[in-house]
């Protein structure tokens, strides 16, 4: 992928040193996703997501982060299917495999969790706290990264009661009991 | 609909099957009355045992004739994709296998019969790919058994796997299979593939688990020997992005008493061996299959009559369970198990080893 120009916004700010950014943003506790989609050429990919948010109610829609570098990135275009998984607390293997910390690359991620095709033909983890069925309405190019507007097509609440997994300071985390 | 994970990619540290209830004999090859029939009320009944217990995966054998000797021994075996079909009505929760001779049956009947089963069973489904050793067997198709077995098996799980990613019809030009227009739907369940396995001793076969399997069976003769295979297949995966599960298959006798089981497996896999079957059996392992150590062929021929060569596990449920933990120290994430008879011996294993597997921190289900 070709190096991004640098977009007018950035100019004329006080840019501070990226590594300084990275050490403070790593202070911001989030819950963790994994995307995954089916592209007719590149085959499943899949990438754990740490900046996802709900976008806007009506239509049910919620918008991604993604670093353009990644296999997930290229695979994506306005109108495919991909999911947004939430992991419960005892998948974190399935957010280390697509978060690039294990050996797994490419499709062989999906060995890690339980995967299923969803309704829209991505796949979705089973056994995660919630999974949504998305479709790419928007995609908004800026710097390294690529933000995602996917509109939802269906929800899935498998384990809501589990544990969810967070991110903060470089480390995962679970939160309360999650042996049941 | 709600989804279920996979068993193999449920909770417990070590994982369990059953292996080759599909078949006469199970993995044994002796005499004694109570020997397996593997009649299609002993498969269903074995099968609702191990899924009520939690059990993670029934495996089944591939044979087409059997060993001859007294018994006939794996000459009467039930086809592995209707039998998985068939257990996946009857049972709710176990991982179903089916074993598939790649040469044999083409990657297209495989990929619809596979999606069939993996519907059925609501995602339950998994793959043994095996290439397929025995002659005998092969002239039966009048085919003889190829040198290149795995190339082949290369292009037939890509075909499988395209098959179910394909929205629109495509062609398939390789070296084994020249396809056109080829359309698979509906495609499996599990995405991308069902799970898959594979058996495989030698280098070509490992070499294909690390690239398309998900889990490794492999025999040992002694359980320290173990380590070295996870670190082989291990190593081999890594090479190509891949990680891979390795099992292990014993054959179990498990009894109240040590004497009781000692007993038991020196009656029906010595003195009620059924030597002809053995003999046949191991003479065409230690010439075609390339599935044991050296060593396995000379010191262990009880092995082979109680289990095919396999790994024995031979006492009291404490004992059983000290050896699975050993097994899983070297790496091992799980073990496929074959009795005598299923049926008698399976509620005994389950009523008294689980909970002690539990205990032990091997199991929390």
């Amino acid at each position: 992928m070709p190096a991004a120009a640098i977009p007018t916004w950035v100019h004329g700010h006080d840019a501070i040193n990226p590594r300084a950014f990275k050490q403070a943003m790593r202070a911001v506790a989030g819950s963790v996703a994994v995307l995954a989609s089916e592209h007719d050429e590149i085959g499943f990919c899949g990438i754990t997501a740490t900046a996802l948010c709900s976008f806007s109610a009506e239509p049910p829609s919620l918008l991604a982060c993604v670093n353009r570098g990644s296999t997930f990135a290229s695979a994506i275009r306005e109108g495919l299917p991909f999911s947004v998984n939430l992991p419960a607390g005892d998948q974190e293997n399935v957010v280390r495999a697509f978060g690039g910390m294990t050996k797994a690359k490419g499709a062989a991620r999906f060995s890690s969790g339980s995967w299923v095709r969803g309704e829209t033909g991505a796949p979705l983890l089973v056994g995660a706290r919630a999974m949504f069925e998305c479709r790419v309405a928007e995609i908004i190019v800026r710097a390294s990264h690529m933000i995602v507007i996917g509109i939802v097509s269906g929800v899935a609440l498998d384990r809501a009661d589990r544990s969810p997994v967070f991110y903060a300071h470089g480390r995962f985390l679970t939160v309360g009991d999650d042996a049941n | 609909m709600i989804r279920k994970q996979h068993p193999l990619k449920g909770p417990n540290r070590f994982k369990l099957g059953v292996f080759s209830m599909n078949a006469d004999g199970g993995l044994a090859m002796t005499t004694v009355p109570e020997r397996w029939r593997a009649r299609w009320e002993d498969n269903l009944n074995a099968a609702c045992v191990a899924d009520r217990a939690g059990l993670e995966f029934l495996l089944p054998i591939a044979r087409w004739r059997g060993f001859g000797g007294l018994t006939h021994v794996r000459e009467w075996s039930f086809e592995t994709f209707t039998w998985a079909a068939g257990l996946a009505v009857a049972t709710e929760n176990i991982g179903l296998f089916m074993t598939v001779h790649v040469p044999l049956v083409h990657p297209l009947q495989a990929a619809k019969a596979l999606a069939t089963v993996d519907h059925i069973s609501n995602g339950r489904a998994g793959l043994n790919i095996v290439c397929g050793w025995n002659p005998d067997e092969f002239a039966m198709f009048g085919q003889t058994v190829g040198d290149r077995t795995y190339d082949q098996a290369e292009e037939w799980i890509n075909i499988i796997v395209r098959a179910y990613q394909s929205r629109e019809p495509f062609d398939f030009g390789g070296e084994f299979y020249d396809l056109k227009g080829v359309v698979s739907r509906p495609p499996s369940l599990q995405a991308p593939r069902p799970v898959t396995m594979n058996a495989a001793f030698g280098a070509p076969g490992r070499n294909y688990a690390a690239r398309h399997c998900d889990y490794l069976f492999s025999t040992f003769s002694e359980i320290a020997d173990g380590r070295a295979h996870v670190v082989d297949i291990t190593n081999r995966a890594a090479e190509v992005g891949r990680e891979v599960g390795v099992y292990t298959v014993c054959h179990v006798v498990c009894r109240e008493t040590q004497q009781e089981a000692e007993d038991y497996y020196r009656h029906y896999a010595l003195e009620c061996a059924d030597e002809g079957a053995v003999d046949e059996h191991m003479r065409k392992k230690k010439e075609f299959a390339n599935s044991h150590d050296a060593k396995a062929f000379t010191e262990y021929r009880q092995r082979f009559a109680g289990g095919a060569g396999t790994f024995p596990l031979i006492g009291t449920p404490e004992k059983i369970v000290d050896d699975l933990t050993e097994i899983m120290d070297q790496g091992y994430s799980g073990a496929a198990l074959t009795f005598v008879n299923y049926t008698y011996e399976l509620p005994f294993f389950c009523d008294r080893v689980l909970p002690l597997m539990r205990q032990a921190g091997l199991r929390v289900n």
